[in-house]
């Protein structure tokens, strides 16, 4: 039993030393990890690297579809910026409800699975209360956009009628499917046209309020 | 046993299988967590690669033993950067088990100086004002100088050069956070205007507008110099009755191979509007601006009737009233108002009727009524009419909502009184007022921090302020993220219930106060002025007190105090300071006649040179003391001086001045050489008032006099004079330089006593009283009284004289008073009084700074106190002209003596820069 072991420790020990980095020296000495930077200076506020790891790990902030570890952090930190512009503009900051806080954090947990949620708390040396500054900055910042475009979008017939022909239509025969007249779906079109304005109305002032504010990106420290 | 030896062994291999895999293959984050809490071995801190020092490492909220996690790391990082000390943060991270971090910290960097190098024929310095992003003194970054570029280069359009190269050189002083940066400019095209077209319907002859225009065909291509054209042509269809002309650049059409440019410049003048005010003379210039915008035409004309109406009140016709209508004619508007102006009085006093709550005076006071009265000129008629809005919001602030206000004027002789009749209404009061949620603090000791009180008047905006008080008193207390909220709810007829919720924070402690950026300034000079110390409640009102103190010391172009958590209820406190310019030396040449000058034509003066030159050391060893070496030379005087300033003596809180001078100076009587040292304390006293003292010795040497030797007490010999002096000062000028409101009062004793050997024994007083007053809102009235007495010996170098353009303006300098009978020269006197009366006004509209004055000077000086006299009061007036400066107004003056002793009818003629003091 002894010998089985010491064999398998020394098949183990071979297999590591000829494939792993080291294979034929000693050792070099551990690069140190760069755990923290700088990412970005918004009106003299810091997000720091740990701030975007913590947002893309925990999901906090939508970082779009790519793939691409470097074009997602950057995504997130975009994210970021934009809720600290957006709060700024607001200046006053009004208190956030703990209770929604409270929803969002167990939202949050349910999400990820107890298990999982733990692994990562514990990777970042975190307690669950530490995210709570994280998703009250999400939703101050949500709630002062949904303040300003709460009247949302005004659409008109005309564009309904054309967004029907050009677009419903077409999708619906892509999918197999004969379109129902425009007079059934006319408030659903409507709703779909009115959050798309909405989002891009949100989008454009957030680009024209960003360009306000004093930004300063580090993309070094992102990619570290 | 054996066995389970067996079966460590082959734990310990397995451990090491797992701790190989650990070195060559990335563990997840999780298992790394499993293995236990990393625990911190050191802390490195490093500042732009060099070790940082003690203060700076205190500032790491993280240290050794402590547990490891990215979150610490994070929180100790973030920390660092509200300092406001590093641009750039890093952590490193090196073990796992065993961690040592090393915090890599950038200095924030500045800019020294900037410079813009360019070619021949771009204003270079004209660019570099446009520069924003970078300013001296201010922060340097990369981003900056990015910003920076595309500063310079929207100037460099706007100056007509287009693509030009902008190379920015960023260098770093050597030992120190500073940059110097240059921008080098080459290049780029400039277009020279091929054709200008005025487009649209212009309504006025083309011709007549491009002749206004300073851009034309065949010249370069300036947009600055267009947009001055554009806002040229606006005023001028203003003034020709087209408040709304729209002028824009329509096109700018360029030619990048025969570097041309073709404009148009569209212009639509819109409506033409002519203001017809019949029955007083308006300023059109005062309605245009309404109907520049389209507005609603009844608010307009409205608007327009106040204007014609206020104007008219402001020129004391207080019974104007006006008809106004708009009548439209061919192609334009025509804004009418018919005036009926009525008489202009002078309303000197303003009575107030029906008031129960305030007093007369106190009403007065709230309104601050003093200072919207001038001499002769009385109250402005136009500001009466506002008083019975601002009444009745001094009202409103004491719980009357519906005070009600009636202006009515009453004639008394050939002058008007204003009377205000006040229908106070009914004052809504506090009824209960109570502070909830309150741990730290005991009820009486907030309800004393605030104005509202039960009983009290209760005004909803006063609660506001209330809800500011108390929040400021926790910060004051050192308590932070206190939050306070208020209730206000009816508690019957006009009575209301006041709660106030308190949800206190958590009071902080300093624990640790850093100092950064003092590399002179001693550390103890710094202390001296901190009111707050390692281990005391981190009170707002003293760390801000702190920051005062510093910057009083005069020596830091900047002091910045952060307070970075700690824990919740321990901060640092990170006092950053930037030290200024230490080095000042000044030299300056200039030519002095030796009498007053006798006419204007210079070779009829005796004009001899004159200089000064100075050399100030700032901080002088740490000390924030001040040292200045000043010297002066002329034909007439020769001067050295030596001055150490200190705000403290022995530790004491006084602003201190040692003197130490050697002079030479030859008046008209008599030339002296002396030397002399002093030591003066000032004191501020509070409610405008300063004290000041000096102890004085001198010795004195006469080198040549004038007048007979029995008029000295001592001549050819040294004469010493020891002196304690004490003053108190009250200074309420608007502006010491040019004042033209307030008074300034002195009055000082010096006390000469025989100490030290010294040959001096005699007392002087001197008691000064200036006042600015306004006259008629455009003229300014000033009025200098001076009363001067002395008793004892008095050397004649100690004396009162006058004479000159800051004294009597009838006799030149100093020959003013009893004079030596054989050569008639003057002796100088123990007794003076002088008076001196100057009215001025404003030459042209154009150049406010240019000012015209009329004068008049009373005064003498006596040989003793018994032989004042105000019959022997010598006269002079005269007129001069004024043109203001930042160092007073530079006056010439002429004056003329009521009865010159000899006879003399000539003006004296006195060129001066200052006020007569």
């Amino acid at each position: 039993m002894r010998r089985r072991v010491l064999g398998a420790a020394a098949i183990l020990l071979g297999g590591l030393a000829a494939f792993g980095p080291a294979a034929g020296r000693s050792a070099p000495p551990q690069k140190p990890e760069v755990v923290d930077c700088l990412a970005a200076i918004v009106n003299g506020r810091p997000i720091t690297l740990a701030d975007v790891r913590i947002a893309e790990i925990f999901g906090l902030v939508d970082a779009g579809p790519s793939t691409v570890p470097e074009a997602r952090r950057r995504a997130v930190l975009d994210r970021l910026i934009d809720r600290k512009v957006v709060i700024d503009l607001a200046r006053e900051r009004t208190p956030v409800d703990p209770e929604k806080v409270a929803q969002e954090l167990g939202r949050l947990l349910t999400r990820l699975g107890r298990d999982e949620a733990k692994a990562r708390l514990a990777s970042f040396g975190l307690e669950v209360e530490d995210l709570r500054p994280y998703i009250e900055e999400a939703i101050l910042s949500e709630t002062i956009v949904a303040g300003r475009f709460v009247h949302g979008a005004a659409v008109s017939l005309q564009e309904i009628e054309t967004y029907y022909a050009e677009t419903f239509v077409p999708a619906q025969a892509k999918l197999g499917r004969t379109a129902p007249p425009l007079i059934d779906v006319l408030d659903s079109l409507e709703a779909e046209i009115k959050a798309a304005k909405v989002e891009s109305q949100v989008a454009l002032w957030i680009k024209n309020i960003r360009q306000q504010a004093e930004i300063e990106i580090r993309p070094d420290c992102l990619n570290k | 046993m054996r066995k389970s030896g067996c079966a460590s062994k082959a734990g310990f291999l397995a451990f090491l299988l797992a701790g190989a895999g650990a070195v060559f293959l990335p563990a997840p984050a999780a298992a790394r967590a499993d293995a236990g809490p990393a625990i911190i071995s050191s802390v490195q801190v490093r500042v732009d690669g060099e070790p940082a020092g003690p203060d700076l490492v205190n500032l790491v909220t993280i240290v050794p033993g402590e547990s490891y996690s990215v979150m610490a790391a994070d929180a100790a990082a973030k920390r660092l950067f509200q300092s406001g000390l590093f641009s750039d943060i890093q952590v490193l991270k090196e073990g796992e088990a065993d961690v040592r971090l090393t915090f890599l910290l950038t200095r924030k960097l500045r800019v020294r100086k900037i410079m813009v190098s360019a070619e021949k024929g771009i204003a270079a310095k004209k660019i570099k004002d446009e520069l924003y992003a970078l300013r001296p003194d201010g922060e340097y970054t990369a981003d900056r100088v990015r910003r920076a570029v595309a500063e310079l280069d929207a100037a460099l359009k706007k100056d007509g050069l287009y693509r030009a190269s902008i190379e920015p050189r960023s260098l770093r002083v050597k030992g120190s956070p500073l940059m110097d940066v240059e921008f080098a400019i080459a290049s780029g095209t400039r277009y020279t205007v091929a054709g200008l077209e005025i487009s649209g319907e212009p309504g006025l002859p083309a011709a007549d507008l491009k002749k206004r225009m300073e851009t034309r065909p065949g010249r370069t291509y300036v947009p600055s110099v267009l947009e001055a054209d554009i806002g040229r042509l606006k005023e001028y269809y203003g003034g020709a009755g087209y408040p709304r002309a729209e002028i824009v650049l329509e096109r700018e059409a360029f030619d990048d191979r025969a570097s041309t440019v073709a404009l148009a410049v569209h212009v639509a003048p819109r409506e033409r509007f002519r203001f017809v005010i019949r029955g007083a003379k308006v300023p059109e210039d005062i309605l245009r601006p309404i109907w520049e915008e389209r507005i609603f035409e009844d608010w307009g004309l409205a608007q327009s009737e106040a204007r014609v109406l206020t104007y008219l009140r402001g020129q004391g016709y207080i019974f104007a009233t006006a008809k106004s209508s708009i009548e439209r004619a061919a192609g334009e508007i025509r804004i009418v108002h018919e005036v009926n102006r009525g008489r202009a009085y002078k309303i000197y006093d303003a009575l107030f009727e029906g008031l129960r709550y305030f007093t007369p005076d106190a009403l007065k006071r709230e309104l601050g009524f003093e200072r919207a009265t001038s001499l002769f000129g009385g109250l402005d008629g136009a500001k009466l009419f506002e008083m019975p809005g601002q009444i009745a919001r001094v009202y409103e602030t004491a719980g009357f909502l519906s005070t009600r206000v009636d202006l009515s004027f009453r004639q008394i002789g050939p002058d008007m009184t204003a009377i205000f009749t006040v229908d106070e209404g009914p004052q809504q009061t506090v009824a209960r007022l109570t502070i909830a949620g309150a741990a730290l603090f005991d009820d009486a000791t907030l309800k004393g921090q605030i104005a509202s009180k039960a009983g009290g008047p209760f005004y909803q905006p006063n609660i506001r302020k209330d809800i500011d008080r108390l929040e400021s008193f926790y910060l004051n207390q050192g308590v932070r993220g206190t939050g306070v909220t208020a209730a206000a709810s009816p508690a019957g007829e006009r009575l209301f219930d006041v709660d106030f919720t308190v949800a206190e924070g958590r009071r902080v402690k300093i624990v640790r106060i850093v100092v950064t950026g003092g590399a002179v300034t001693r550390r103890g000079t710094i202390d001296r002025e901190l009111k707050v110390a390692e281990g005391d409640w981190a009170r707002s009102d003293r760390i801000l007190e702190s920051k005062r103190g510093l910057e009083k010391l005069g020596v830091f172009a900047e002091v910045k105090i952060e307070e970075i958590p700690v824990t919740a209820e321990t901060e640092n406190l990170v006092i950053n300071l930037r030290e200024g310019e230490r080095y000042y030396v000044g030299a300056g040449v200039g030519l002095e006649t030796k009498t007053e000058p006798q006419s204007f034509a210079l070779w009829d003066n005796a004009i001899g040179p004159r200089g000064t030159a100075e050399f100030i050391m700032g901080n002088v060893l740490g000390r924030a003391a001040q040292l200045s070496l000043v010297s002066q030379f002329s034909l007439q005087e020769k001067r050295a001086v030596a001055s150490w300033e200190n705000r403290y003596l022995f530790g004491m809180p006084l602003q201190t001045t040692f003197n130490a001078w050697l002079e030479r100076e030859a008046l008209v009587s008599y030339g002296y050489d002396q030397r002399g040292v002093s030591l003066s304390g000032v004191k501020a006293l509070g409610g405008d008032w300063v004290a000041l003292t000096t102890l004085r010795w001198t010795s004195t040497t006469l080198y040549f006099l004038d007048v007979a030797e029995n008029e000295v007490d001592r001549q050819q010999y040294p004469f010493s004079v020891t002196s304690i002096s004490g003053s108190l000062i009250q200074d309420r000028r608007d502006d010491s330089f040019n004042p033209g409101r307030g008074t300034f009062f002195s009055a000082m004793a010096e006390w000469a006593y025989p100490l030290f050997q010294a040959e001096s024994n005699f007392l002087k007083l001197f008691v000064k009283y200036q006042r600015y007053m306004p006259v008629f809102r455009t003229l300014t009235f000033s009025l200098t009284g001076r009363l001067g007495a002395a008793m004892g010996a008095i050397p004649i170098h100690e004396r009162f004289f006058a004479g000159g353009s800051n004294t009597f303006r009838g006799e030149p300098f100093d020959r003013l008073g009893p004079k030596d009978s054989v050569s008639g020269m003057p002796v100088g006197g123990k007794a003076m009084l002088l008076f001196n009366f100057e009215l001025s006004f404003p030459l042209f509209a154009s150049a406010p700074a240019l000012t015209g004055a009329v004068f008049y000077d009373k005064g003498n000086v006596f040989y003793s106190r018994k032989e004042v006299s105000l019959a022997q009061l010598e006269d002079a007036f005269g007129v001069g002209v004024r043109y203001r400066t930042p160092l007073g107004p530079l006056r010439i003056d002429f004056g003329w003596n009521v009865r010159p002793p000899t006879g003399r009818k000539q003006p004296i003629i006195f060129l001066t820069i200052g006020n007569v003091f």
